[in-house]
């Protein structure tokens, strides 16, 4: 495939894939091979002297928390977690974008003024007021509705992308060709016009991921993300915060997690871009 | 050649500027230390404070600045809570408990140069009870006679305050309320000039004059309040010249700031480092007894804890405070056998209250009718957002759950949280409670009594004859020991019946920069500590 | 020109309206209540149901909602139901500090992150190059508050024994005296707030000097015999600058807006903070108020875009 070649053939790209690739792979099978328990609370171990969370040592490799958790264990946990909360979260961003995207570029007219209204209006939203909305509002707030939070937050941007695109394609021949034959919108959309948007898609929704996933570690520094005790990275980073000086490693390990893997992320959606975008090619 | 260069040079002049910005501050000149330099002191807040309004004050950071701008009456002690003279030189208290008649000082002055006079007592009370001024206080002064009347816009003056002259006014209460006077202490109580709250406006939105021993200066929000002292205060003049409350609301920041030497007082640290710094910081860690405590409320409007006395005590034998205490509050916590902490009378240090048991636990909730927990839903344990409430949380999850009892944790914000907990949503809930005064009534009543459902204060909706006869009766006692005798008798019945899975009562934790003397580490909390006495150590020089 | 600026400030009211309507009506579904949050922890419900009744609280929304309307239309953002400030009063404190912070990091991300992409990009695929995209992809991958704190930690920590931890030459935090201590002052929080929009802007200036300089009349240049540099700096580089306003002016909404975790590190006293307190608790005039002046902002500087491009490429007609 042309594309695999493309991108296997820039090294920070395959870098990229590297990073995304273990981060599936601990997500996929590291909880079973883990020894210890991420949610295992120990007050003994926080008790013992020297008092506090433990510096990594060989049972614990990276340490442990401030109720005895062993931190690899969570963050091994956490890989899961973020791998949802990045790429569910995206799902969500591009179902309504791609939508609103389409609808908006397709029809034009009253349609696209009321989806563009509707897409300024969410760039002027402030984010904390939906992450607060939302989990107020919802009778259980678990983990799910934060993707909810940041499909909300992320839709804008990729039906900003679609709209630009459909609005280049919808006038290109075979579309006309397609009208012409008598296809209708739903079909002339899936058929013609989607296909044609992938490559910014797909890029874009790399980019949201690891979007996704630096705006969860924001919304948990303000108290706002991910509920304890569930291993997120950013409300790890945030327990961390406080011992910074003291308790490096509470801080560090779930930091270093999460630019790892936005970096992963990232470098893969760039590799995406070159590899897709025609102009770029032949350097 | 010609176009690239004058890009070029500015690029290169941009580095250089960055270079210098780099390189600079560490070279430039420090402060230097002349002798005659205003004695400043600079205290941390946790937010800028929703007001400086004595009216319209409800939490303590506006408390720590307020109390220091304003006076009322009368004040605590800062050692020893006992109710001592402020503005009021002296009063007395009629034998039926209902007519307190209190005697001005004449000496006293408004930080604009108005004498404080009687009637200004009656104008500041009348504008606590005022519907307009919107004020979330007025139950500190609805003892007074006609108060309701008032509220009501009904009548144009609280009968229960007369003018005598002067300087002495009467304040008559509708039934014998031993507390009063405590009450009287808070900041919603303080005498105010009416004339400086602006024309037509109601509050003090932006400033604060009042008659205490520092006037304010100026408030730029979210950076700092400065006030400065009052030469003419009619008390102990401070030493201190100016208190600067800087605004600092990320506690690692604001612990490294104190270390910068950009604070002189820090009231909280960052979790999990206390133990490490009393050894390095010895003689700057202050830890003093501290009138709170915390607890998981149940619910006891529903199922299953509702009229279920078994199945709340095997939770109270579930958890193991002792260990919570040393692993989450560091050892500054302890846990607490019933609801009265130390240093309010009639606390009790022979209760003992629950022990961790988890086998008396499994046998109490087996003879509740849940064996391992079978039969238990899922409950939900709520707490407001705050890291802190959030490991007690998964503690109370991680000890239930080891006797069958499955809890789900819901964290929300305020707003919606203290909403929820009024109109007894949750099962379970945490709260916490620091004393508005120190009596006992503050805790038994104001939290079990069953006239204070919800909002009031009884959010677990603890409801019990006895236990009510006995607090309502102490209200209106004098007599110390009698009231304590009942205060004792009540909170064994809410121990036996535990409403609450009782937690732990706490310390005080403040770190002060050792070059300060005369602080005075009050019961009440480190928003209290009066900072008029704070002086330099006489040591230097 | 005139016409054309007049009808994209005109824009702005719908997307205002939109914002403030929408905010409105989720504050009101959101369980909690204004007045009891002012009331603290224990709270009298006769006296909330006398202060509800003085805010206008105990309407319906929609008469509450018209009546803010009309009042907001009049010009009139009225007062904080907490501090009873004007809410003017508030946004208007907090605003300078809110555009020097955001001015100063953007500058910086312009300066060092237009250099650096021209210098990657001259330097395609070599080890400058490579280094300049890991830096500048980890500028983009590392959450901003923890920045914030990995800087304070560098350059102003105190250790327990009253010296440096590393450098501890720039105060922790705070806003400081006008002049050379303001300077200091802001030096952390922009440098963090910067980080972002450098890796951005340097990508992007790089991406699209490379895809100038593949163009015929650059290749044309090149063939002329011109220096690489000079082709850089006298053609490619103005028509690179395009996307990199583009992203420019998206970086410096998000700046205005989104720099609520910097400003809570370095207790920087800016709008953001304002608003998501003000959100907590449930103060919704404030609010409104703070997201209508940053919509406002939005627009505006999507406007000073669209000039800047005509600026740059005089083809580029605004209709």
């Amino acid at each position: 495939m042309g594309i695999w070649k493309e991108i296997t053939c820039s090294k920070l790209a395959v870098a990229g894939m590297l990073l995304v690739g273990s981060l599936i792979v601990i997500a996929g099978i590291g909880p079973f091979i883990c020894p210890h328990d991420p949610f295992e609370i120990d007050l003994d171990r926080v008790i013992a002297e020297p008092y506090g969370p433990k510096a990594p040592s060989r049972t614990h490799p990276f340490g442990t928390d401030d109720l005895g958790r062993d931190l690899l264990a969570r963050i091994i946990y956490g890989s899961r977690v973020s791998l949802q909360i990045g790429v569910l979260a995206m799902v969500i961003a591009v179902g309504i974008g791609v939508t609103m995207g389409t609808l908006a570029g397709y029809f034009g007219g009253w349609v696209d003024m009321i989806i563009t209204w509707l897409m300024d209006t969410a760039f002027a939203f402030p984010a904390a007021l939906l992450a607060i909305a939302v989990m107020a509002i919802v009778p259980n707030p678990d983990i799910f509705w934060i993707f909810v939070v940041l499909g909300l937050i992320g839709w804008a941007g990729i039906a900003r992308i679609v709209r630009g695109r459909v609005l280049a394609v919808r006038s290109e021949e075979y579309a006309s060709a397609a009208r012409a034959l008598g296809a209708g919108h739903v079909r002339i959309m899936l058929r013609h016009i989607l296909p044609n948007c992938t490559a910014p898609l797909m890029v874009a929704a790399t980019m949201n991921v690891a979007g996704n996933i630096l705006t969860e570690a924001w919304l948990s520094f303000l108290g706002l993300g991910a509920q304890p005790p569930i291993p997120s990275w950013g409300l790890m980073v945030t327990e961390g915060q406080a011992y910074m000086s003291t308790h490096y490693w509470m801080c560090l390990y779930p930091g270093l997690a999460i630019a790892l893997t936005v970096l992963g992320w990232n470098l893969l959606g760039d590799g995406l871009r070159d590899a897709l975008d025609p102009r770029l090619k032949d350097v | 050649m010609k176009a690239n260069r004058p890009l070029r040079y500015r690029v290169t002049r941009i580095f250089f500027i960055l270079f210098m910005l780099w390189i600079l501050p560490p070279t430039l000149p420090v402060l230097s230390t002349s002798i005659n330099q205003p004695v400043i002191f600079r205290y941390r807040l946790a937010t800028d404070p929703p007001t400086l309004d004595p009216a319209l004050s409800t939490d303590t950071t506006s408390g720590t600045v307020i109390l220091k701008i304003h006076d009322g009456l009368v004040q605590f002690d800062p050692e020893t809570l006992e109710v001592i003279p402020a503005v009021a030189r002296s009063w007395d208290v009629s034998p039926d408990g209902l007519r307190y008649t209190f005697y001005l000082r004449d000496d006293v002055r408004f930080h604009n140069g108005r004498r404080v006079t009687a009637h200004d007592v009656k104008t500041s009370f009348e504008r606590v009870l005022n519907p307009a001024t919107r004020s979330g206080r007025t139950f500190v002064l609805e003892p007074l006679l006609g108060s309701e009347a008032f509220m009501n816009r009904q009548v144009d003056h609280i009968e229960g305050i007369t003018v005598l002259d002067d300087m002495t006014v009467s304040l008559v209460l509708k039934e014998p309320f031993s507390p009063f006077l405590a009450q009287l202490c808070m900041e919603a109580a303080s005498i105010i000039p009416i004339e400086e709250c602006g024309s037509g406006e109601t509050t003090f939105s932006s400033r604060s004059v009042g008659c205490g021993p520092f006037v304010f200066r100026s408030w730029k929000h979210d950076v700092e309040v400065i006030l400065e002292k009052n030469p003419d205060y009619y008390g102990n003049k401070p030493s201190i010249d100016r208190i600067e409350f800087r605004i600092i609301q990320s506690v690692p920041t604001a612990f490294e700031e104190y270390k910068a030497d950009g604070l002189d007082m820090l009231d909280q640290i960052p979790t999990g480092q206390i133990q490490a710094l009393r050894k390095t910081f010895a003689d700057e860690i202050r830890i003093w007894p501290y009138l709170s405590i915390y607890y998981i409320g149940l619910n006891l409007d529903r199922l299953p804890f509702k009229d279920n006395v078994k199945l709340r005590q095997a939770m109270n034998h579930a958890v193991d405070r002792e260990k919570m205490c040393r692993a989450i509050k560091e050892g500054l916590a302890y846990p607490i056998a019933g609801v009265l902490p130390p240093g309010i009378p009639g606390h009790d240090p022979d209760l003992t209250g629950y022990t961790y048991d988890p086998e008396r636990a499994t046998q109490l909730l087996a003879e509740a009718g849940y064996p391992g927990g079978e039969g238990l839903p899922v409950l939900t344990l709520w707490h407001n957002r705050d890291p802190r409430h959030g490991l007690i949380g998964q503690c109370i999850q991680y000890y239930l759950g080891r006797i069958g009892v499955r809890i789900r944790l819901k964290n929300v914000e305020w707003a919606a949280y203290i909403e929820a907990v009024d109109e007894a949503e949750p099962d379970l809930f945490r709260m916490g409670w620091v004393a508005d005064y120190p009596d006992a009534d503050n805790f038994l009543f104001t939290l079990l009594h069953s006239s204070q459902f919800g909002s009031a204060g009884n959010y677990a909706r603890f409801s019990h004859p006895e236990f009510d006869r006995l607090t309502s009766e102490a209200k209106r006692i004098t007599d110390r020991d009698v009231r304590l005798a009942l205060y004792r008798e009540a909170e064994r019945i809410a121990i036996e019946q535990a409403p609450w899975i009782f937690i732990y009562y706490e310390r005080e934790l403040a770190m002060i920069k050792p070059r300060w003397d005369n602080i005075i580490l009050t019961p009440q909390g480190d928003f209290a500590i009066p900072l008029e006495r704070v002086r330099l150590k006489e040591t230097r020089q | 020109m005139t016409a054309y600026l007049i009808r994209r400030l005109l824009s702005v009211v719908p997307t205002i309206f939109g914002v403030t309507t929408l905010i409105f009506f989720i504050l009101f579904l959101i369980p909690g209540d204004p007045v009891r949050v002012m009331l603290g922890q224990h709270g009298d419900p006769e006296t909330r149901r006398r202060i509800t009744q003085e805010l206008g609280l105990d309407k319906p929304a929609s008469v509450q909602y018209c009546m803010y309307m009309t009042r907001v239309f009049s010009g009139d953002l009225g007062t904080s139901y907490r501090s009873g400030e004007k809410v003017v009063d508030i946004l208007m404190d907090r605003m300078p500090a809110t555009i020097l912070l955001a001015v100063s990091a953007m500058i910086l991300s312009v300066v060092l992150g237009m250099t650096a992409g021209i210098l990657a990009a001259v330097r395609q695929n070599q080890f400058m190059d490579f280094l300049i995209m890991i830096l500048s992809l980890i500028g983009i991958s590392t959450p901003v508050f923890w920045l914030g704190l990995v800087l304070i930690l560098i350059f102003a920590s105190i250790g327990f024994d009253g010296s440096a931890i590393i450098f501890g030459w720039l105060p922790v935090s705070g806003y400081g005296d006008p002049g050379w201590d303001r300077i200091r002052h802001l030096a952390l929080p922009a440098i963090s707030l910067s980080a972002i929009g450098m890796g951005y802007i340097a990508r992007m200036t790089r991406s699209s000097i490379l895809e100038v300089i593949r163009q015929d009349y650059i290749r044309t240049a090149a063939a002329k015999g011109l220096p690489t540099r000079l082709i850089v700096f006298r053609h490619a580089l103005r028509n690179a600058l395009i996307p990199v306003v583009t992203v420019i002016g998206m970086n410096f909404a998000a700046l205005l807006g989104g720099a609520v975790a910097t400003e809570t590190v370095f207790a920087w006293p800016g709008i953001g903070k304002v608003i998501v307190d003000s959100i907590r608790q449930l103060d919704a005039p404030v609010v409104e108020g703070g997201v209508m002046i940053m919509a406002l902002a939005f627009i505006l500087i999507n406007v000073l875009v669209d000039i800047l491009y005509m600026a740059i490429d005089p083809r580029i007609r605004l209709n």
